[in-house]
């Protein structure tokens, strides 16, 4: 079954590499939608998200012959439309990185629930870009610290810095939520 | 509390993941038209080159063409140079054979004269008064031995080629003759001519 997969892929790969317009539109079938997804966990905006998720299509089958075939075609693919979005982000919005650290909103958290009945983007979509950039690398795309101080270019306490902030942030989002909730049902 | 973050943080992960979000337009259009707008520069570079190759490969052929063919003609060009030299020099066949004839010639006339000199007894008086009778047999080895001496000669006078090709010079008879019998007399200057000195005083 995995030989028969590998297989698969190997040759869309191949049928990609030589630009094979239906292979193109295969792959693109197969990927937008997720694509789209992880674009719009980072820009709120869903038309620029896909304004992005186009031009990362395009930079993926332009350089389809860069993809040496160590790793996920899939994965390759992901990192280019990450670095679109990350690349949209920095050069139509000023970002700011805050240094300081409080840890004032811990003692909020002291609830600790099992079950989550909250919406992932919509807490992302409040969370600032500097924050919502270092958080979705380190949580969703897992990338470590290093990498993430590489790819957006600020040092390693930065990063973490701005990783915790975006953390409470968060949480500070998420119990104002459900304070919410809870007046509007009392 | 790290329960609480783990768990917010994975249920974040897991949303982001697991949702697949349907565009709102058209997509696939915009990336084919970008892709296609991408394209054409990247062939028209391709195309670019090819032709600078073709280009590149017609010259050098035209080039390496007409250099083969001057090589070819230089000879020729120096032949038809070297022949006036050869003229002067008296090493050609023609002059040669001329040489030959004129010596026959003249053999023939001394002997006739030595007929009458046998006859009358009387001294032959030749238009130079140093003029050596030589017999046709020691004149032909002469001659052979100019050719064989002359030969490597031709080949190494480069100068000749400043000779002008079409500026054919003419050997006189009796000149060649009396270069050929008064070798020992004659002489080269610095300037490249040849001068026979003479000594009519000697009896």
């Amino acid at each position: 079954m995995k030989l028969l997969f590998k297989n698969k892929n190997e040759d869309i790969l191949s049928r990609l590499k030589k630009q094979d317009p239906v292979a193109q539109k295969n792959f693109y079938d197969q990927n937008v939608m997720k694509f789209l997804s992880v674009a719009k966990s980072y820009i709120s905006d869903l038309y620029q998200a896909e304004d992005c998720v186009i031009k990362a299509f395009c930079k993926i089958f332009k350089h389809i012959e860069s993809f040496r075939g160590d790793g996920n075609l899939e994965g390759w693919a992901r990192r280019i439309v990450v670095n679109e979005c990350l690349n949209f982000i920095k050069s139509h919005k000023t970002v700011f990185y805050l240094d300081d650290v409080h840890a004032s909103v811990l003692e909020e958290i002291h609830d600790e629930q099992t079950v989550f009945d909250f919406n992932a983007q919509e807490l992302l979509d409040q969370l600032p870009d500097a924050y919502r950039m270092v958080f979705n690398l380190y949580v969703i795309e897992e990338y470590s610290h290093q990498e993430i101080a590489d790819t957006l270019q600020i040092s390693l306490a930065v990063s973490k810095t701005q990783l915790f902030r975006a953390k409470e942030k968060l949480r500070k989002i998420y119990f104002q939520q459900q304070k919410k909730l809870k007046n509007e049902h009392v | 509390m790290n329960t609480f973050k783990d768990n917010f943080e994975i249920q974040v992960k897991k949303q982001i993941d697991e949702r697949e979000i349907t565009p709102s337009r058209d997509l696939w259009s915009e990336i084919e038209f970008q892709s296609q707008n991408n394209v054409p520069p990247k062939s028209r570079l391709n195309w670019y080159l090819v032709a600078a190759c073709l280009v590149l490969t017609f010259s050098l052929g035209a080039v390496l063409f007409f250099f083969t063919e001057t090589s070819k003609d230089s000879p020729k060009m120096v032949q038809e140079k070297v022949k006036p030299m050869v003229n002067e020099n008296v090493k050609t066949a023609e002059s040669i054979h001329q040489p030959i004839m004129i010596e026959d010639h003249k053999v023939q006339e001394v002997k006739s004269l030595a007929v009458q000199e046998k006859k009358g007894n009387q001294q032959v008086q030749t238009a130079s008064d140093e003029v050596k009778v030589v017999p046709k047999e020691n004149i032909s080895e002469k001659i052979k031995e100019k050719i064989q001496i002359s030969e490597p000669k031709v080949l190494a006078q480069i100068d000749s080629s400043k000779v002008p090709a079409k500026k054919k010079r003419y050997v006189d008879p009796s000149t060649l003759l009396f270069s050929v019998e008064h070798k020992d007399v004659i002489e080269k200057t610095k300037e490249g001519s040849n001068v026979a000195t003479i000594d009519l005083n000697i009896k």
